[in-house]
């Protein structure tokens, strides 16, 4: 009996590793770099608000992934939206809640799947933006990384370069 | 003699009506993984529709040159046009929105697709990135302006020819050799 467990010990780490822990992430609020951005107006105003009013705890990982990762989009709004503020201050652009212009941004989806042959995780957002014309459009933006954490972190910085590459969002950040 | 012809009559039909079924049942997995939230299962289905091109799914991956996701748009984009399928004016426009993408490998990405499309509408959406900081960027458009234009875009192509980086000048120059040949 006890060469039996013996024998099977080597076997538990890897029926850890299949199981996998579940996990609930918010993700960080990453600026991206300076120089990718376009530059904005001088004196430019703006209100970011969290559109993303679900905080229920869904499931982002694929199958595959080994991991089992939840999230709630209003967090990870809350994460692109202090993103997206930390990035337009360094920009010279106030942000501020009494703004008569404002970007209205919700996550929308999260997905945590495998890429590049399985080396790697990819994180992938598709979120909304209303510039205030009550017609909000979709975009979305990918990370990859080996750590799945620093694939979601990535994401959000990557939405940041996304949406402020946006036609529409510079309008908007242009407006008097 | 007439019962073997019988025989033999229907089991050709049963295989036939099976490799129909079987047919159809793959292309609605096709279609189903184009459509999935995984962006690993639709870009492995876009492998699987340009080994075996199917009317239908590719009519579903059309759909998928504006996708959000940017991994899926990309390789949409890169499958579509490699297998010269048919695109309406508006995923030629979804097209064109890549090549002003943050990310400088969409960009990329959408300049190689646009060679494999006859498409020289979209060359007024090409040479704004000539004067790109990315020499990358310059090369790629030097060359699709090579495969799509004309000699009317000598002149724009023109001045590259004294541009620091070796490499953009040697597109430039092929460039301009191709285009002195097309009215």
């Amino acid at each position: 009996m006890k060469t039996k467990l013996i024998r099977l010990l080597p076997v538990l780490p890897v029926c850890l590793l299949i199981s996998g822990c579940a996990t609930t992430y918010k993700p960080g609020a990453p600026v991206p770099k300076l120089t990718e951005l376009p530059d904005f107006p001088a004196g430019a105003k703006i209100a970011l608000v969290n559109a993303q009013p679900s905080t229920e705890k869904v499931q982002i990982s694929q199958s595959g992934t080994g991991y089992t990762v939840y999230a709630n989009m209003h967090d990870w709004t809350d994460s692109a939206i202090r993103a997206m503020e930390r990035t337009l201050k360094k920009k010279g652009v106030t942000v501020a809640g009494d703004s008569k212009n404002s970007l209205k941004i919700a996550v929308t989806k999260g997905t945590l799947s495998i890429a590049g042959s399985g080396w790697v995780f990819r994180c992938t957002v598709v979120f909304t933006i209303d510039t205030g014309d009550g017609q909000p459009f979709t975009l979305g933006a990918d990370d990859t990384s080996w750590k799945w954490m620093n694939a979601c972190d990535g994401a959000i910085q990557k939405l940041v370069l996304v949406a402020l590459h946006d036609e529409r969002v510079v309008k908007a950040l242009a407006a008097p | 003699m007439r019962v073997f012809v019988g025989f033999s009559l229907l089991a050709v039909l049963a295989l036939g009506s099976n490799a129909v079924a079987e047919n159809d049942s793959g292309e609605t997995k096709l279609i189903a993984n184009l459509t999935s939230d995984d962006p690993r299962l639709v870009t492995n289905a876009l492998d699987d529709l340009a080994a075996r091109p199917s009317t239908n799914a590719m009519a579903v991956a059309r759909k998928l040159l504006s996708d959000p996701r940017p991994f899926v748009r990309k390789k949409a984009v890169r499958v579509l046009c490699a297998m010269h399928a048919p695109l309406d004016p508006d995923e030629i426009k979804a097209i064109c929105r890549m090549l002003n993408s943050y990310d400088q490998s969409e960009a990329e990405n959408a300049l190689k697709a646009l060679r494999d499309l006859n498409a020289p509408e979209t060359i007024p959406e090409i040479t704004p990135l000539l004067k790109s900081s990315h020499k990358a960027l310059v090369r790629d458009a030097c060359r699709t302006l090579a495969v799509l234009g004309n000699k009317d875009l000598i002149p724009l192509i023109e001045p590259l020819l004294n541009h620091p980086d070796p490499g953009v000048q040697a597109d430039a120059r092929s460039a301009i050799a191709s285009l002195q040949t097309r009215n």
